[in-house]
């Protein structure tokens, strides 16, 4: 019953008929059989006309059977999954599949936007750069007008709901192609022992010989087989070899699900393999050209080879009375496979004036009539080719010519290796007149070799010969390296002639961007002689295509226009990928939360059950603040960092940075590293520091602890602390690789709570008692190691927010009980849960320094820690922080801001004016850094960078913000707002 | 004693899932309360070092790069130029910082800062190859290597245990990350958590 529907089915083929399935194709149900593509069932039902072309929406149809296609684009699926851009001819058939036509409005037939072939004379090449330009600014009205006439089908804005993974492969050979020089390729490899990938594009391993028929099926069959004998083969189909790069890596993208109804949730939609391979051989095959000719887009217009391919591989016809044109041999094989299965073929248009004898007698013997020495000039038709003109190459394109009837014209101008990949190492492919083709650049390069049709050789014994010798030569067996197969030295010559009719249609070297032969005249006219110029001017080769087909075209027009030696006109540069990549491959998993990885505070869990609302910092999730009932951040933060000064509050600082540095040159790196003088620290003591970079720019600030008599505990901030282990690796490894220093990170071994305020001395006594926490045991910076009923304890004496306070410290496996004990002992002291937020309220009341301050454009002097930098000794940054630049007086400096209305909240980013009525202008004098409300005062404050700020306290200047239209006049003081002689901290 | 708390406590549940085999594809077994110490140590140190551990901790041979020994409750790994590894049971610490000089090299304790699944089964590899870049071939990384590589931008340490048996070291503070890769990837597998 689905034959009967399928018109154009006919008899052989690899397709299951048996297995009947149903699709639709813009909207209307249509069968086929498992085994076929979109493309293969649209011809089976006599569906030629598939599409709209890019630019003047002319009707296209099928014109190839593979990864070359230019025209049979259609958008698949729908919703989340909806993909624009299929190519129809490797798109397998499934169940219920449905497919859509693009680029058209109303209908595929009856397209409005076609009209664009009638004003074509300005949308020639180029033309918006020279048209739609006035008046001046109406080219963003033009523009969406373009693209919304222009285009290759519309995706989604919809998240995709398929998986995608990466893959990582290793193999001593990996085979890329299975064609006749792939499959012996991997097979001899296979015998010798090595590990071989063997990845083929298709769903089926055969490359050309899954059409050819003839001894050439049963050497495919025969060689399966064969195969199946070797464990140590893996062979990948619907794998695409995309991307070739440096040592032997080489990108495939898998599409595991893309052939099936109903996908498997669990299992990735596609799958980008990285494969690492010892050797590589590329059987990549070589691809059919068309002719350049009027009208050479019209549906019913393909490529012998693809002809042929529907016949034998998929039972299907794609016309019923075929002209065949070429100008070498390879097409008579599709004449001749059509004619056997009853399919009229009206005549074969030969360019050789001299064609061989054997293919006279067999055109005769076939009655098929043959016209040597003629060129097609014309094709006509409307939505299907019906007739095409010919023309003696010497009338050509003058002359009257001979219409010849017909539905379809396949064509084959001669084959193109498929260089691309090898072309991605950097090796430039090259020009052989006797194919008018580029072959590899080197047939043996860098553990690769170029294996069969891709190295010239297109007769299936001399590809499968060549083959055996590559592996033989990579494998170390045969010393002679294997060239490629130069037809030209071979004194074969077959050069196409393009020719079109005077005055007739459009004839196109590029389908898919609809790039004419005229466009590639204009180009050479208005000066883009260079082909990589012309490339751009016209877009030719540019589409998702890559030029597949037109690309050696478009260099033979070149050349005919310019008179250019073809070998001397060079190629345009291959690069990753051969076909397109879904954006979906090659994000995999690194999507949505897992964009970039988040980090956990070890009481992440213990924050969750105080109800924090948590905000990233970094590559960490921290506690932001503790809302009570009613509470938003601002009321949260108010209401703990005003308690913190009260009584006190707990705060976790696990995301410091912490790194372990032993040896015993440790406090000599110190000293090196830091601005300040180390040498003198005692064990059981700590210090705070500041680094600068070889630049003299402050890089990073924190503490560091003296934990023994070669050990340190370095603290850093949680933002820079990747940064400051790469800057101390480096320099230990680069710079100092004489001093005995080691570094780890311990930032995960540590879970660490800040417990801040009058009454923390009292908490930590109540959590650990017997531990002496008097300022005699426990001086301001003082260290102690002790262990509290088998939980390891690390204090330091330290604060952040102004107040006395403490950082505990305990192994990270261990965090929840020091919270716990700490909570417990802090209940009878009014200890309260502080976030991130009110740190840092506390810290800009202090006038602490935090990420906005250090933002690698301020040196210590800008920051007010001039005086901390030792003159005694070297350090990172010394001599560079006394540049000119860094010492004029006009720096800008770390003040105070006091809004004069202390309830007008300041933003931080806010440019500084002077005060003095003038309209503000330019970058100011500098800007505010941290903004906040301070409890503690009962006002707004902000820190800011303010040029010459120290000299200015006292004075009011203007905050402006042009996005807020805000200017708010301001008091310049010192950034130590609360507790300036740190008599609390002191306590 | 106490109990070390795990970063994935909120999210390992067990039981089987992913797709539905006869056999898991993979088995996911957290390891607590492991030890793994760090010991670096300087050039020129290796050969006074290699004596001394072969002595005091009656190790059969020093490992070479790359590659481990089996010790009375662990395992001395060799994951990078000038650095050891002790992972396993009861750490001898006390033993390896009393061996090793300040002039020779450091001892560091990070087994609370590590999170380690032990992942085995016929599919383990499979999973593996879908984050790592290391070639787990039987050549170039037999039983008892070990290196350090990454799994979604994250560092890991991989020790092969056996045939088709693997530990998996990596930061606390990102095991959720990598949970979540490791599940997500072996889901097409079968996956059990033990």
């Amino acid at each position: 019953m689905s034959r009967a529907r399928q018109k154009f089915r006919i008899s052989g083929g690899r397709v299951d008929r048996l297995k009947p399935i149903s699709f639709r194709f813009d909207g209307r149900k249509l069968h086929g059989f498992e085994g076929d593509t979109l493309a293969s069932a649209l011809l089976a039902n006599g569906r030629h006309l598939v599409g709209r072309s890019f630019k003047y929406h002319r009707p296209r149809g099928i014109f190839s059977a593979g990864v070359e296609e230019p025209n049979a684009l259609v958008e698949l699926g729908e919703l989340g999954r909806l993909t624009p851009n299929v190519q129809a001819t490797t798109q397998e058939l499934y169940e219920d599949l449905s497919a859509k036509s693009q680029n058209r409005w109303p209908s595929l037939l009856f397209d409005v936007m076609s009209v664009n072939g009638l004003i074509s004379r300005f949308l020639s090449a180029g033309f918006y750069y020279k048209t739609f330009m006035w008046p001046a600014g109406a080219w963003e009205f033009y523009e969406k007008l373009i693209r919304r006439a222009a285009g290759m089908g519309k995706g989604t804005h919809l998240p995709d709901p398929d998986s995608y993974e990466h893959v990582h492969d290793h193999t001593d050979m990996l085979v890329v192609g299975s064609g006749p020089a792939g499959l012996t390729a991997a097979l001899v490899a296979a015998e010798a022992g090595k590990q071989v990938m063997l990845v083929e594009q298709d769903y089926l391993l055969g490359g050309a010989l899954l059409y050819e028929g003839g001894e050439g099926a049963i050497w495919l069959e025969k060689t399966r087989a064969a195969l199946d004998e070797f464990p140590n083969i893996k062979i990948l189909t619907r794998t695409t070899a995309s991307g070739y790069y440096e040592n032997n890596v080489v990108a495939c993208l898998q599409r595991v699900q893309d052939h099936v109804k109903q996908q498997n949730k669990h299992i990735p939609r596609q799958r980008l393999r990285h494969i690492r391979a010892e050797k590589v051989v590329l059987a990549t095959g070589a691809l059919e050209r068309p002719f350049v000719f009027s009208n050479n887009d019209l549906p019913g217009i393909m490529l012998a080879g693809a002809a042929q391919n529907y016949l034998n591989r998929f039972g299907v016809a794609v016309g019923s009375r075929v002209v065949v044109y070429t100008n070498q041999d390879s097409a008579y094989d599709a004449a001749v496979a059509l004619h056997s299965k009853g399919i009229t073929v009206a005549a074969i248009i030969d360019q050789r004036r001299d064609v061989p004898p054997k293919l006279h007698q067999l055109t005769r013997e076939l009655g098929i009539p043959l016209y040597p020495d003629y060129v097609v000039t014309e094709a006509a038709g409307r939505h299907r080719v019906r007739k095409v003109l010919i023309h003696t190459r010497e009338d050509a394109p003058g002359g009257k010519g001979i219409w010849l009837d017909c539905d379809t014209l396949i064509q084959s101008a001669g084959w193109s290796p498929v260089v691309h990949l090898q072309s991605q190492t950097g090796i430039k492919p090259v020009f052989d007149a006797g194919s008018n083709s580029y072959l590899p650049g080197k047939c043996m390069a860098g553990g690769h070799g170029c294996a069969g049709a891709i190295a010239g050789y297109l007769d299936t014994d001399a590809a499968i010969s060549h083959a055996r010798k590559v592996v033989k030569y990579l494998l170390g067996d045969i010393k002679t390296a294997p060239r490629c197969f130069k037809a030209a030295v071979a004194g074969i010559s077959a050069p196409a002639m393009h020719s079109s009719h005077q005055n007739s249609g459009k004839a196109f070297v590029d389908f898919q961007h609809d790039v004419t032969r005229d466009d590639i005249a204009q180009a050479q006219l208005e000066g883009f002689k260079s082909v990589e110029h012309m490339k751009r001017y016209t877009t030719q080769g540019m589409a998702a295509d890559q030029g597949k087909t037109g690309n050696v075209n478009t260099l033979e027009v070149m050349a005919d226009i310019s008179g250019q030696e073809r070998a001397l006109m060079g190629t345009t540069t291959f690069r990753p990928p051969y076909t397109p990549l879904t954006i979906g491959a090659l994000a995999a998993r690194n999507i949505g939360a897992e964009f970039s990885p988040t980090r956990l505070s070890p009481f992440h869990e213990c924050h969750k059950r105080a109800g924090a609302e948590f905000i990233e910092a970094g590559d960490w999730i921290r506690a932001w603040y503790y809302p009570k009932a009613g509470e938003d951040v601002t009321a949260a933060y108010i209401r703990e960092a005003r308690e913190v000064r009260k009584t006190a509050g707990m705060v976790d600082v696990s995301t410091l940075g912490k790194i372990d540095i032993q040896g015993p040159d440790a406090a000599e790196f110190l000293n090196r590293v830091y601005v300040n003088g180390w040498k003198m620290l005692a064990v059981g003591k700590a210090r705070y520091g500041l680094m600068l970079r070889d630049d003299g720019m402050v890089m990073d600030d924190g503490t560091t602890w003296r934990m023994g008599e070669h050990q340190y505990f370095m603290t850093t901030t949680t933002t820079g602390a990747g940064a400051v282990m790469r800057h101390l690796e480096y320099l230990l490894q680069v710079d100092w690789p004489d001093l005995k220093v080691h570094l780890t990170s311990v930032t995960d071994e540590w879970g660490a709570l800040a417990v801040a305020g009058p009454n923390s001395r009292d908490i930590l006594m109540s959590s650990f008692p017997g531990i002496d926490f008097s300022t005699e045991a426990v001086p301001h910076m003082g260290v102690l190691e002790f262990e509290s009923d088998g939980l390891p304890i690390r204090i330091c004496r330290l604060s952040f927010s102004g107040e006395l306070a403490y950082e505990v410290y305990t192994r990270a496996g261990y965090a929840s009980i020091l919270w716990d004990q700490l909570i417990k002992g802090g209940q009878a002291h009014g200890l309260i849960l502080y976030g991130s937020e009110a740190l840092g309220a506390l810290r800009i009341e202090k006038g602490h320094v935090a990420g906005p301050e250090l933002d690698g454009r301020t040196t210590a002097d800008d920051l007010g820690f001039g005086g901390m930098q030792s003159s005694k000794k070297p350090y990172v940054g010394n001599i560079l922080k006394s540049r000119e630049g860094l010492c004029v007086p006009n720096r800008q400096q770390l003040v105070g801001l006091a809004p004069i209305d202390g309830m007008v909240a300041l933003k931080a980013g806010y440019l500084l004016f002077e005060g003095d009525g003038t309209e503000p202008a330019g970058h100011g004098l500098g800007q505010v850094t941290s903004v906040t409300y301070s409890p503690a005062l009962g006002r707004h404050i902000a820190l800011a960078l303010l040029a010459e700020g120290r000299a200015r306290a006292g004075t009011i200047i203007r905050a402006v913000s042009a996005l807020d239209n805000q200017s708010v006049d301001v008091k310049v003081c010192s950034p130590h707002f609360f507790d300036p002689e740190g008599e609390r901290l002191h306590a | 004693m106490l109990e070390r708390k795990s970063p994935l406590s909120q999210h390992r549940i067990l039981g089987r899932f992913g797709v539905n085999t006869e056999e898991p594809g993979i088995t996911i077994r957290e390891i607590k309360e492991f030890r793994y110490l760090e010991i670096s140590y300087w050039d020129g140190a290796a050969t006074p070092l290699k004596s001394k551990f072969l002595e005091l901790l009656t190790l059969s041979d020093f490992p070479e790069a790359g590659k481990s020994v089996a010790l009375k409750d662990g395992t001395l790994l060799r994951p990078g130029p000038g650095l050891l590894a002790y992972y396993g049971g009861p750490a001898p610490e006390d033993i390896l910082r009393a061996m090793i000089s300040a002039g020779e090299g450091s001892v560091v304790s990070l087994s609370h800062s590590r999170c380690a699944l032990r992942l085995s089964g016929p599919k383990v590899r499979d999973v593996l190859k879908r984050g790592l870049r290391i070639n787990m071939s039987e050549d170039a990384f037999p039983e008892g290597a070990n290196a350090y590589s990454e799994i979604h931008g994250l560092s890991v340490l991989l020790i092969r245990q056996g045939k088709a048996e693997y530990d998996l070291l990596f930061a606390r503070s990102t095991a959720p990350n990598i949970w979540t890769w490791l599940t997500e990837t072996a889901a097409q597998f079968g996956y059990e958590v033990l």
